[in-house]
């Protein structure tokens, strides 16, 4: 008798003491989606104030010159002057992190042994297949 | 095979085609290695596919 053992489980996720080298390639894929690209140690200016980032993405915002990342005790902190930006600083960071866990799935796949079959993006989310 | 889904602030991982318990197994390797690459995760939610009851047999690990 074949006993199956499938399961379907559902992790929430954050991003928490980043590796830095999949953090600059998840803004590569957001920056392409602003039209933009990544740039190091960017000073975000907003209406009321500025902030040094570890890396940046800039874009002419009304109010600002861009988004930006930080990790403060181990936290990704998100820097903008949101008001009437394309993404508000919350949508920037969910894509951030999905972003950042497509790849990260990526990699920890090949780390693990498995080979990428397969990687279709959906209205649902990204869904990647991992074969044996 | 693993099927993950990734959206905005949550991962689905599905097991296809698992006939043991290697699908917890390679779950927990590939959860392991998503946290060594700064991802912090929390189970939500975890339970066996209904494929697994078919057979009225579940084995809990």
């Amino acid at each position: 008798m074949v006993i199956y053992m499938s399961h379907w489980t559902v992790l929430t996720v954050k991003i928490s003491n980043p590796n830095l080298n999949v953090l600059k390639m998840a803004l590569d894929a957001l920056a392409r989606d602003l039209n933009s690209s990544v740039v190091e140690n960017f000073e975000v200016i907003g209406y009321s104030g500025r902030e040094k980032c570890i890396y940046g993405i800039p874009v002419k915002l009304p109010y600002g010159n861009g988004y930006g990342v930080m990790v403060k005790n181990g936290e990704l902190v998100v820097v903008v002057d949101d008001h009437g930006a394309p993404l508000s600083a919350r949508e920037f960071m969910n894509k951030l992190v999905q972003y950042y866990s497509v790849i990260a799935v990526i990699i920890a796949a090949h780390q693990s042994g498995f080979r990428v079959q397969n990687i279709d993006q959906t209205g649902d989310g990204v869904i990647i297949d991992l074969a044996w | 095979m693993l099927r993950v889904l990734v959206r905005s602030s949550k991962i689905v991982i599905e097991g296809l085609g698992y006939s043991d318990a290697t699908c917890l197994r390679d779950l927990e390797k590939l959860v392991n290695a998503l946290r060594n690459l700064g991802l912090d995760l929390r189970i939500e939610d975890q339970k066996l596919k209904p494929e697994a009851l078919r057979q009225g047999v579940v084995n809990r690990v």
